[in-house]
């Protein structure tokens, strides 16, 4: 993959962050590990330094300079080629005593520490085994150094050192590895999910991407894909069954608005004919606007989901005055009107489509009813939800069709000769679907019972008045 | 009764539809094809009502209404709204419109409402008893009678003789009768407004001499008003 590329990736950049951080942690870990070894012996040897400076100076003050020079005799006698060094010299820079050849030519560090080299002959520091001491000014110009052997010291530095530095080395090249190899993995799987998208969008829409049952984000985001892909499916189904359907179900009054157009001009003679099939033909052209309207009106509700304007609307209130709206229709058809609504019930929603919602579902219940028969229009509470339902006792929606019901311009074979645009039901649904609800056709056991079912609201305080 | 009405829409197909409607009908006309010169026509001249469309070249149709509002223009505006827009009711009648229609309308629809919404401007604020005839309704004591006998209604048929008789001699559609006593904006699929007016009419027409509700092909209903109709019968000398 060409560097450029590569680079922008995800995966490659969490890796290299990923190393990055680990050798940062690496390598503050091994910082203390030396500090606590390595640096922790340097220490001792100072404190151990400064200690035997302390017991020379106590000589020194009780003893004078004889008293001084017969103690580091002492110690010198005691461990000729041992680990302490000593120097001792006079005003002029002779030297007195001590087992270190010349004073040192370096000049002390900061903490007053200095580092010399050891050995029989002089010479440049770096061939001469590491020393490092203290210098001490006497008074009468004396000087004194003391001081330690370092070499074995420094060995363990270095040993140290060598050690972390290795192990630095393996804890990068360790992290990098891992890192790529986690890292490509879930590129990996990132690259599968994108190329299996890339196919079905360019070609089957109705593959999916494959799950698996582990459930991490990745088969989170998966499955909200295929989600995704399930509903774009849902839609594109049913804007190409809307499309058949309006090509269909539009095609004939149209027809016969053509048709009685025609007659009309043929007619022009007869003044009374002339106007009938005018009048007609206009019927024609009103019944088709209003059916356009319809389904604009649905698709505009759909589309828009505005909810600014939604209220706390009183249930009650509402399925009366559907009913009072509708009741003289009902009994005009010989068919009775009741209703069964528990107080105190609201939703959160819009009045007027709520009352067109359920004006278009009793509407649908007095042309199906059979004479005779009770309609009823119930509203109560189920769960944290109400339900809204018109129960009829006619012939109701076979099972099969109970969900194909609420398509636009879907007609049921058995109406086709009823009145009606085929669009009541669809704005039921999208109504519903704007206020978060859902509607239903179920069995009444006979008939038809239309449901809807909407978030319950706060609820509105009861009224004195039934 | 002859309006002055102030037409401004930009669709000129549309703009000479209802201009020429309203004329055929007998109110004079004014034409107005943009939003500056409507408010223009608006403020220099005086209008019994308004139609005014919402999308409007130069000056947008709800700010030609807020400015004549906020120069204190009470004129009533009946707003029309074009397709493929957010049909926001709520909206023109909070920037001070009267009355609102949605594209595509029934002439008669906008005819009615044009006239009920100048009718509004010449009526007396308060009358307590509303007639057409000799129907009679008493607001105050909630009782309906014609001639000497006493009608007995349901509320809801009360409501509905009152808004009738408020627009006596006026076109009420159905939507309107909807709006004004069932208080809901929507559109009946069948015809269940004429149900109740056809109750109404039970108590109140059939058994009496003259008919006074009066149904109007392709519009609504009207209450005859038999006192104009006279007038209008002598000054025109049939």
């Amino acid at each position: 993959m060409p560097w450029r590329e590569m680079s922008r990736r995800s995966a490659f950049r969490v890796a290299v962050l990923y190393s990055a951080l680990v050798t940062g942690s690496a390598l503050v870990v091994m910082g203390i590990l030396y500090w606590q070894t390595a640096g922790a012996l340097l220490r001792e040897v100072d404190s151990t330094i400064d200690a035997e400076i302390d017991v020379l100076a106590d000589q020194y003050r009780r003893s004078g300079l004889a008293g001084l020079r017969s103690l580091v005799s002492q110690r010198l006698e005691r461990t000729p080629a041992g680990d302490n060094v000593y120097l001792l010299q006079d005003p002029q820079g002779l030297h007195v005593i001590g087992n270190l050849h010349a004073w040192p030519d370096e000049p002390p560090e900061p903490g007053g520490y200095v580092q010399f080299g050891l050995g029989s002959q002089p010479g440049p520091l770096s061939t001469l085994r590491p020393g490092r001491g203290r210098i001490v000014e006497l008074p009468d110009g004396y000087r004194l150094l003391v001081g330690r052997d370092m070499l074995e010291v420094r060995v363990f530095q270095e040993r140290v050192l060598s050690g972390l530095g290795w192990a630095m080395a393996m804890t990068v090249l360790l992290a990098l590895a891992s890192a790529m190899f986690v890292g490509r993995s879930i590129g990996v799987r990132v690259a599968r999910i994108n190329e299996a998208i890339d196919e079905i969008v360019s070609g089957d829409l109705s593959r999916r991407l494959p799950t698996r049952p582990e459930g991490d984000e990745l088969d989170e985001l998966t499955d909200h894909v295929n989600g995704m892909l399930d509903r774009i499916q849902e839609l594109l189904t049913s804007v190409r069954q809307v499309a058949d359907n309006i090509a269909h179900d539009l095609r004939t009054p149209l027809a016969r608005l053509k048709r009685r157009l025609e007659a009309g001009l043929a007619q022009s003679e007869d003044q009374e004919r002339h106007a009938e099939e005018l009048e007609a033909a206009l019927a024609e052209a009103d019944a088709l606007l209003a059916t356009f309207n319809a389904l604009l009106r649905i698709a505009r509700i759909e589309a828009e989901r505005r909810r600014e304007e939604f209220g706390e609307i009183d249930v009650r209130a509402l399925v009366l005055d559907v009913a009072e709206l509708y009741r003289p229709l009902a009994e005009d058809a010989g068919k009775r009107l009741e209703t069964t609504v528990a107080a105190g019930l609201s939703v959160h929603g819009d009045r007027d489509l709520l009352f067109q919602a359920l004006a278009n579902l009793v509407d649908n219940a007095v042309k199906h009813a059979p004479s005779g028969s009770e309609i009823r229009l119930v509203a109560e509470p189920e769960g944290a939800t109400v339900s809204l339902r018109v129960e009829d006792q006619g012939p109701g929606i076979p099972a099969c069709e109970r969900e194909r019901v609420f398509g636009r311009l879907v007609r049921l074979d058995t109406s086709r000769t009823t009145p009606g645009s085929g669009l009541g039901l669809s704005l039921v649904a999208a109504v519903a679907r704007l206020h978060d609800g859902e509607a239903a056709i179920e069995d009444n056991r006979p008939g038809a019972r239309a449901i809807l079912r909407l978030p319950a609201g706060a609820g509105v305080a009861l009224s004195a008045a039934t | 009764m002859s309006m002055r009405v102030l037409v401004v829409e930009d669709d000129l197909d549309t703009l000479e539809w209802v201009s020429n409607g309203l004329e055929e009908a007998g109110h004079t006309v004014e034409r107005a094809a943009d939003g500056k010169e409507g408010l223009f026509q608006a403020i220099e001249h005086d209008f019994d009502v308004i139609v005014l469309d919402r999308m409007l070249p130069k000056l947008d149709g709800l700010n030609v209404l807020r400015s004549l509002r906020a120069e204190g223009d009470g004129t009533p505006v009946l707003i029309l709204s074009a397709l493929g827009e957010v049909d926001d009711r709520v909206q023109g009648l909070r920037a001070g419109g009267d009355d609102y229609l949605v594209k595509p309308f029934a002439f008669s629809e906008l005819l009615a409402r044009l006239e009920a919404l100048g009718r509004r401007r010449e009526a007396p604020a308060v009358e307590t008893v509303l007639r057409a005839g000799d129907l009679e309704m008493d607001l105050l004591g909630r009782t309906v009678a014609r001639g000497d006998q006493q009608i007995e209604l349901q509320p809801r048929e009360f409501q509905l003789l009152e808004v009738l008789l408020r627009h006596k001699g006026q076109v009420v559609t159905r939507t309107m009768l909807l709006e004004k006593v069932w208080d809901y904006h929507f559109d009946p699929q069948t015809n269940v407004i004429d149900v109740h007016v056809s109750r109404l009419r039970g108590k109140v027409d059939r058994d009496f001499d003259t008919p006074l509700i009066r149904t109007v092909r392709g519009a609504g209903y009207m209450m005859r008003d038999p006192a104009s109709e006279a007038a209008a019968q002598g000054a025109s000398g049939r």
